[in-house]
């Protein structure tokens, strides 16, 4: 009788994980744009809508936000590995490089 | 939250065939709800602000996964209710034990713990803001407090209620006293505490939306807040829904079986309800 | 032995007010985050003498009767209907069972829009609580009567009325009970968060807006209010209604 909760955590655990393998490899995709992942940089990050109060905030979590403007969110000061945060976000659709001016 | 209804005594064709027309009664119901929505929307003839219909939520409830919000607030709601009813659970399994096993002690604390409990939940977390805070501290403390009272009376109860024959048959036959517990004790109290953890995971579940609509900035009770809030109802909406589901789907999936396995085991008949 | 009970169940409360009076002595922190006892015993008094107490804790259980009064006068006979039919009851349980799950303090935002801050959105949390929980438990009690007494009072003729109070009420009742029991618990907790988000004086709101204040005292007073008023709900009231009603039809031992 302890069958249904271990298939339905087998189940969740199967979707996390394809949910992470699906988001890694698109990270990947959407990171050949910029090449080389330096330590800091800046960056132009493009969604398919306008970005929400929810977006702002958790790409403020990964940088510094300096600009929203209609579909994209200009951030300054991104590490490496919050990049790749970013990347890995479905709602993310692409990422430049960007000359801060 | 049932009661077992004894299935009839068929064989296994006719009973699952007993079993689909009853999903499909029931899967009727829920259309037909659904149904008296969407006519009531004409009816109630005010904007999606004030009475969304069926197709806004649907819409809504599209837009909020395609964005990913929906996932991540979901995400954060199970953490923090996991994270509760674990410590919760284990806290008041472990104190229940301890306190189940000294006649005194119990005595003594019952008129406390009593107490402490008819300050439900909801009324900790005016407090709890104060000294910790808005956040996800907060919350799951008020979620461990919720877990913690009915684990333990329920251990409690059947830890005392361990057959004594049986403690003194295993001590006499040699067994220290961690012996004891692991043989006779946890054994007869697991009952208890199966029933004290479905009603603090109940309880647990409404005391999160509350304390997320309060004191969070995530989760599905911050959706349904935040969505009347910034004049998206049908948000609000999708997040009761959600609710909804995801209290069927850890009722059916993981408390009832757990129960059932349990009562199976050591064949007693005990209803959650009964024990609120 | 008894006397010894008592004392021994009184003892973990003067440990905590011992404890409580000791910790400022002791220890150094902001009085906001834990007044004194002399703070909180001065502000009982303040308010028990100018009536905001009293005015509050009446504002609360009003609110609370009139919820639980439409809730269940709602949901029993709606519960009963539903359940006599054995099919209609097997296309709405689920559907019920799905409302539940999501019944009150869910509500609250939805209702702020709908009747604004104040009664109408507490009382509208409360009754829908108390509806969903209550109506569910009704049918759950009906549909368990067994179908050897439907039977059996059949054949003796019980139509209608008769059916009613002598087949399904008596058979039905304990679970019916159980479930106003329950659905007081969940109806109480709805009065309190609702009045905390959504009202405008009673036990809740005057709790959680003491948060703004930063006035402590008030809160803790509020939560023992809160404590007390639920143990004397739940003791005098619900225990009452069962070992009058249940025990005296012989449906449950005590």
């Amino acid at each position: 009788m302890l069958r249904v909760p271990a298939v339905a955590t087998a189940v969740i655990l199967a979707v996390i994980a394809l949910y992470w393998g699906h988001a890694s490899i698109d990270a990947a995709r959407k990171l050949d744009a910029i090449g080389a992942v330096p330590s800091r940089g800046d960056y132009r990050v493009q969604l398919d809508f306008a970005p929400e109060r929810f977006h702002q905030q958790r790409l403020q979590d990964r940088g510094r936000l300096v600009e929203v403007r209609d579909r994209t969110v200009f951030m300054r000061d991104v590490g490496a590995d919050d990049l790749r945060a970013i990347a890995r976000e479905y709602w993310v659709s692409a990422i430049d490089r960007w000359s801060a001016p | 939250m049932t009661p077992q209804i004894a299935l009839p005594a068929t064989a296994g064709a006719t009973r699952w065939a007993w079993r689909g027309s009853r999903a499909l009664k029931g899967v009727a119901g829920v259309l037909l709800l659904l149904l008296a929505w969407q006519v009531s929307v004409p009816l109630v003839g005010m904007s999606a602000y004030f009475y969304p219909a069926p197709a806004d939520v649907v819409t809504a409830a599209v837009d909020l996964v395609r964005k990913g919000i929906l996932p991540v607030y979901l995400a954060d709601s199970l953490g923090r209710y996991l994270t509760g009813l674990t410590i919760g659970a284990g806290l008041g399994i472990a104190l229940g034990v301890f306190i189940g096993l000294n006649r005194t002690v119990a005595l003594a604390l019952s008129p406390l713990l009593k107490f402490m409990f008819a300050i439900v939940e909801v009324a900790w977390i005016p407090i709890f803001v104060v000294w910790f805070g808005y956040g996800i501290r907060t919350i799951v403390l008020a979620l461990i407090y919720v877990v913690f009272f009915p684990v333990l009376y329920n251990t409690l109860l059947g830890v005392r209620t361990a057959p004594q024959a049986l403690v003194n048959a295993v001590r006499s036959l040699g067994a220290g006293p961690l012996q004891v517990i692991r043989l006779v004790i946890l054994p007869s109290a697991l009952p208890g505490m199966i029933t004290g953890l479905r009603v603090g995971a109940g309880f647990a579940f409404r005391g999160l939306v509350f304390a997320e609509m309060v004191a969070a900035k995530t989760g599905i009770g911050y959706l349904i807040f935040e969505g009347a809030q910034s004049q998206q109802t049908a948000r609000t909406i999708v997040g009761m829904i959600v609710m909804g589901l995801l209290w069927l789907a850890i009722d059916q999936f993981y408390l009832r079986p757990i129960e059932r396995a349990t009562i199976q085991r050591w064949g007693l008949t005990v209803d959650a309800e009964q024990r609120t | 032995m008894n006397l010894q009970r008592r004392e021994l169940g009184a003892l973990p409360f003067l440990a905590i007010i011992a404890a409580w009076w000791l910790l400022p002595r002791l220890v150094q922190y902001p009085a906001y985050m834990l007044p004194s006892i002399g703070t909180v015993v001065d502000f009982a008094r303040e308010s028990l003498l100018d009536g905001s107490l009293l005015r509050n804790v009446l504002a609360s259980l009003a609110r609370l009767a009139v919820g639980a009064a439409i809730g269940l006068a709602l949901a029993i006979p709606l519960g009963i209907a539903i359940a006599l039919n054995r099919h209609v009851a097997d296309i709405f349980r689920p559907a019920l069972s799905f409302l539940q799950a999501i019944a009150g303090i869910a509500w609250v935002p939805l209702t702020i829009i709908w009747f604004g801050i104040g009664n109408g959105s507490v009382i509208f949390v409360i009754a829908n609580t108390i509806f969903f929980a209550s109506i569910y438990n009704t049918v759950i009690g009906v549909q368990s009567i067994p179908l050897a007494l439907h039977r059996a009072v059949r054949s003796h003729g019980g139509r209608g009325l008769a059916l009613l109070t002598n087949l399904i009420l008596p058979g039905a009742l304990v679970q019916i009970l159980l479930g106003i029991r329950t659905s007081m618990a969940y109806g109480w907790r709805a009065l309190v968060a609702s009045e905390m988000i959504a009202g405008s004086n009673g036990l809740g709101y005057m709790t959680m807006e003491a948060v703004q204040w930063q006035r402590t005292e008030v809160i803790i007073l509020g939560m023992i209010v809160i404590g007390v008023l639920w143990m004397l709900m739940d003791r005098a009231v619900f225990t009452v209604i069962e070992r009058r009603t249940v025990e005296r039809w012989g449906l449950m031992q005590r």
